[in-house]
């Protein structure tokens, strides 16, 4: 019989039409549609909420993306861009004096131009610690300078200052300068001017220390295009700034938030997968006498396998229409509800979605629904007459190897690491195969202690015992559905806690520096009388690391490497006889208390922070030599230290020892907590220190706790939905296994057994069935969370006690549902159902 | 010989068992003329479907050969093996083997669809009408009584008017009055079309109604006559 694939076509879809009533193509159906909803949803919810996110963290750079370099952007680098229909801005930043009548400051000048900020607001005030205005930028003949500027020279709003051969008319107080809040250690005050100005200043010279800064904003694909465009162009100078540049906290928050996304999806592709595998089975089981009887109609072989992939194909595309369309308004659904709480502009989603959830619905059935298809292609035509023929099992190697290739598959489209996935999986597999193989025989040794238990005991238990192989399979994949459902509740609640843990309540939301040593004490113990929480005074001096194991260090470091931005700038040093909180030494050893060394031939002794060691390339033992105050010492690296960024606290990359620094000019600085009502407080320090600057950095705080707990809503939310799944799939699973035992419950009852008997039966293998399963999700979520936390998220790893609940959730669960699931052959006629009506 | 559309030459079925090869069908021959009905007779177990099995061409046999409608089944492969059946050959079985997910109409299409039938819809109506189902045409299947599904199987193996129509134990599921009518119209619709007719029973009355006989007992082949 030769049929074209379209006949063929034809024939599926009729005979799918037909079929659209039976309980295995409907859960097929729906395994498929919550497959491709749950990926279509988070990933349309996680590629909106990264793009809103972006539009936040951006506000730390004004930008989305800069380009900075030492001299002007070369206008052919700029023609190349003019087409992306991007926004952009620029500024130029050097250090100059300002002078008034009755003194001078350095400060740091900015030259903007009309369009900057593109992304946040500047905000300022017409009066030192009056109401803040937010938005604008100085006009020309306009400056704007900071509260310490105005205090230092003592000036008035409407007074007037010189910026090299102009004069500008101070106009406001600088409270907020969106991108000055990823370094919030910028210690030169800051004075802005309109960028038409800067030719009248004349200040900037050939050689003159000059940042120049061109920013972008826009469509994220666009920005794309920029990055590789400017990549492609870049002169040794310039350095191009992402939202990575911006904030350390917000990107590492977003990262972090990205791969627990992904994770999610991940999750949540797994449980339906699982419910595909299962559903699919189910299906082909129930295909075995219809494949015979088109075989025996003279189909052949192959077109037979055609039919039933031809069917299952059509099922998918349809599942993947009414998925994605419930993704689409699933994901709207979501941020109707978050409308209060994330930004209003929040970009419009892509088409990726879409197109992500069809291809996760085919990958979804190659890999797990054609290992029991092919059976019904190997369907022994003979069967018609001989009902207890089964089709030859597919190879192992495909089996395995479709559910690998589809699994890598959507590892790869979820951008998942692949390393870390793969381990996970490899282990996850491994680990399945020992736990599994345990279960098997701890099944069949179930058998000695089975024959002196009661009826109820008997007939459940032998329902599981007869088929390990299958109730292994079974166990192995309710045991799936609760370790992911687990690991996702797992990761949120270390996710949630890390970041509550790096932004307390208290966290200091001021920086003071510049205190003199004379003024130390009183400063401090000023401090301590209006805040709750300071971190201690630290001695500040300025210097740059000219060379390393007394080489020039500039001729030991690729020129576009990043940290070469370190060597071109003064260093923040200090030194301190205790490590600091928050630090750990990570090579060498700390100095102890006591040791004093200062002879000319020992040299120095400095801990370095570790990454920007291992950017240097240098080591405990190395030499350093920093230029500080006109005069060159030269340091041993004594030990090398991790620092934590976030922690609000001054934190330096290079700290000498105590012993052998003392007599270097120097200014203190601390970081202290204030509450929001303590204005006068701060004003009134203010006022007595004039000479030290007060930096607060309250609104970096609010705008940080901001997109913390968008993030952290986003997590609960996608937790929610991953649990979700997971019960319906959960059900579905459960479900696809519920013909036998219907089957072989309602001839328990035609035989004589009371509902009571039977309800008790069914519970025990059910509640059995959920413990074992709950038991290897136990092992498993504790073994993948390992893997996870400690190469995945960098978080130190514990036992978790309460997933010993998991065999008692599972057994309830696995109850409840199973025991829903089968009261059909409580509640009706059992002649009914063996007549199979 | 030259008319034959159904021969066995000396067939023979061994399985592997865990006592050695355990023969099930020594040593079968016998053929058929179209417009042939032969009755194979025997008690369970004496190998009667094994060897419609090996005549409809859905098993090979360990040696001997089958020829159906001039091909000679031991040549052709499983798929070439299909296409005679497609073209040659209708069952009907004693588990009636309706597809439950179907209505009768849409079970009694199925085959002719298959083959590429013009009307499939106005046939499989006519055959259904043929055989008294003029009223179950939308009914699901599985809520037809057993001779009504036994109805809609012979209607849905004459769809494709078969040379050869192989019945295995065809009225074995039903009581005897309703086993009657159904070989009645078994009978009734072969004599129409003309359909060489194989029968597996051990219902001596419904073999009587055969013109060919072949006795099986533990595989061989014991006697066969002829009406």
């Amino acid at each position: 019989m030769q049929l074209t694939f379209i006949t063929l076509l034809k024939l599926a879809s009729k005979q799918l039409l037909r079929e659209r009533h039976t309980s295995e193509l409907r859960i097929l159906f729906f395994a498929l549609v919550i497959a491709v909803a749950s990926s279509s949803t988070i990933g349309h919810f996680a590629e909106r909420l990264q793009a809103a996110m972006q539009l936040r963290a951006g506000e730390f750079l004004a930008a989305d993306l800069i380009l900075a370099g030492s001299e002007e952007a070369q206008p052919e680098q700029l023609a190349t861009i003019q087409n992306l229909n991007l926004n952009t801005a620029q500024t130029v930043q050097f250090a100059s004096m300002l002078a008034t009548d009755d003194g001078i400051q350095l400060a740091s000048v900015k030259a903007v131009d009309d369009h900057y900020p593109l992304r946040g607001a500047l905000r300022s005030s017409e009066q030192l610690y009056a109401q803040e205005i937010s938005g604008g930028r100085p006009q020309p003949g306009e400056v704007w300078l900071d509260a310490e500027l105005i205090t230092s020279l003592a000036l008035q709003l409407g007074d007037s200052v010189e910026i090299g051969a102009a004069d500008f008319k101070v106009t406001r107080i600088i409270t907020y300068e969106p991108d000055r809040a990823g370094n919030l250690l910028s210690f030169t005050p800051r004075a802005m001017i309109n960028l038409a100005d800067l030719p009248a200043t004349d200040v900037l010279q050939p050689g003159s220390r000059v940042r120049y800064r061109q920013l972008w904003s826009g469509d994220a694909q666009a920005l794309e295009r920029l990055r590789n465009l400017l990549e492609n162009n870049l002169l040794p100078h310039q350095r191009i700034e992402g939202l990575e540049d911006g904030n350390q906290q917000v990107s590492s928050a977003l990262d972090r938030a990205a791969s627990y996304l992904n994770l999610a999806s991940l999750a949540a592709i797994l449980l339906a997968a699982v419910a595909v595998a299962l559903s699919a089975n189910r299906f082909a089981r129930q295909r075995f006498d219809q494949a015979a009887l088109l075989r025996c109609f003279g189909l052949s072989r192959r077109h037979t396998l055609w039919m039933f992939c031809l069917q299952l194909l059509i099922l998918a595309l349809l599942a993947s229409a009414l998925g994605t369309l419930i993704g689409w308004f699933a994901q709207l659904a979501l941020f109707e509800l978050l409308a209060g709480l994330l930004p209003a502009d929040i970009p419009a989603g892509s088409l990726k979605p879409f197109a992500t959830g069809i291809a996760t619905s085919m990958v979804m059935l190659a890999g797990f629904a054609l290992p029991p298809l092919i059976a019904l292609g190997r369907i022994a035509p003979l069967r018609v007459l001989r009902r207890d023929l089964l089709p030859a099992a597919p190879a192992t190697w495909l089996l395995y190897g479709s559910v690998v290739f589809a699994l890598a598959v959507l590892m790869w489209q979820l951008n998942l690491d692949m390393r870390l996935t793969s381990a996970l999986l490899v282990g996850g597999g491994g680990a399945a195969a020992i736990l599994g193989a345990g279960l098997f025989f701890g099944l069949k040794s179930l058998r000695f202690w089975l024959a002196k238990r009661s009826l109820a005991w008997r007939l459940s238990l032998g329902h599981l015992l007869r088929y390990p192989i299958n109730s292994v399979g079974q166990i192995m994949a309710f045991a799936l559905i609760l370790l992911s459902m687990a690991l996702i509740v797992l990761l949120r609640s270390e996710l949630l806690d890390n970041w509550q843990a790096q932004l307390p309540e208290q966290a200091p939301n001021h920086f003071a520096i510049n205190i003199l040593p004379a003024q130390q004490a009183d400063f401090s113990s000023a401090l301590h009388a209006i805040s709750s929480n300071t971190a201690p005074l630290y001695p500040v001096i300025l210097g740059r690391l000219t060379q390393i194991n007394q080489q020039p260090a500039a001729n030991r470091i690729d020129p576009e490497a990043r940290v070469m931005r370190t060597l071109q700038r003064d260093l923040n040093l200090t030194w301190t006889e205790q490590l600091p909180k928050d630090n750990q030494i990570v090579a060498g050893a700390w100095w102890p208390i006591e040791q004093a060394t200062n002879t000319a031939d020992t040299p120095y002794q400095v801990s370095v922070e570790s990454d920007l060691a291992a950017q240097l390339g240098v080591g405990v033992g190395d030499q350093l030599t920093f230029h500080i105050a006109g005069t060159d010492y030269l340091a041993r690296i004594s030990s090398l230290r991790t620092v934590d960024w976030n922690s609000m606290q001054p934190n330096f990359f290079v700290i000498f020892n105590p012993q052998q620094m003392g007599n270097v000019a120097h200014t203190w600085m601390t970081s202290f907590y204030l509450p929001q009502h303590a204005e006068q407080q701060r004003i009134d320090l203010a006022k007595a220190f004039p000479s030290v600057s007060i930096l607060q950095i309250d609104a970096v705080l609010r705008q940080l706790r901001d997109i913390l707990a968008q993030v952290t809503l986003a997590i609960e939310l996608i937790l929610l939905f991953v649990l979700a799944a997971g019960i319906t799939v959960l059900i579905a699973g459960l479900h696809s296994t519920l013909t036998e035992r219907v089957q072989q419950g309602a001839l328990v009852r035609a035989l004589g057994a009371s509902r009571k008997l039977l309800m008790q039966s069914q519970r025990n293998e059910f509640a059995l069935l959920g413990a074992c399963s709950g038991l290897l999700a136990w092992l498993g979520c504790e073994i993948s969370s390992y893997i996870l936390y400690r190469f995945a998220f960098n978080l130190a790893w514990q036992p978790h006690p309460w997933l010993i609940m998991l065999p008692i959730l599972g057994a309830l669960l696995i109850t409840a549902v199973g025991m829903l699931g089968t009261r059909k052959v409580l509640q009706s006629s059992p002649l009914q159902i063996l007549r199979g009506h | 010989m030259t008319n034959s559309i159904l021969s066995a030459q000396h067939l023979s079925k061994k399985v592997p068992s865990t006592e050695g090869q355990l023969t099930i069908l020594d040593n079968v021959s016998f053929y058929l003329a179209q417009g042939d009905s032969l009755a194979i007779i025997g008690r369970s177990g004496s190998g009667k479907s094994t060897l419609l099995g090996l005549l409809a061409g859905l098993d090979l046999p360990s040696s001997g050969e089958v020829v159906l409608a001039g091909h000679n089944l031991n040549t052709l492969d499983e798929d070439q093996r299909a296409a005679v059946r497609a073209a040659h050959v209708g069952f009907v079985f004693q588990a009636f083997l309706l597809l439950d997910s179907l209505n009768a109409l849409e079970n009694v299409m199925l085959p002719l669809e298959l083959a590429g039938h013009a009307n499939p819809k106005q046939r499989a109506s006519e055959l259904l009408i043929r055989v008294g189902l003029e009223n179950r045409l939308a009914h699901p299947v599985n809520l037809l009584s057993g001779g009504e599904q036994q109805r809609v199987a012979l209607a849905r193996a004459f769809a494709t008017q078969p040379d050869v129509l192989f019945a295995d134990e065809p009225t074995g599921n039903l009581d005897s009055q309703t086993g009657e009518s159904i070989s009645d119209l078994l009978f009734e619709i072969n004599k129409e079309l003309g359909t060489t007719l194989v029968l597996v029973t051990h219902d001596e009355k419904l073999a009587a109604r055969c013109q060919q006989h072949l006795r099986l007992e533990a595989g061989r082949q014991v006697d066969q006559t002829c009406n």
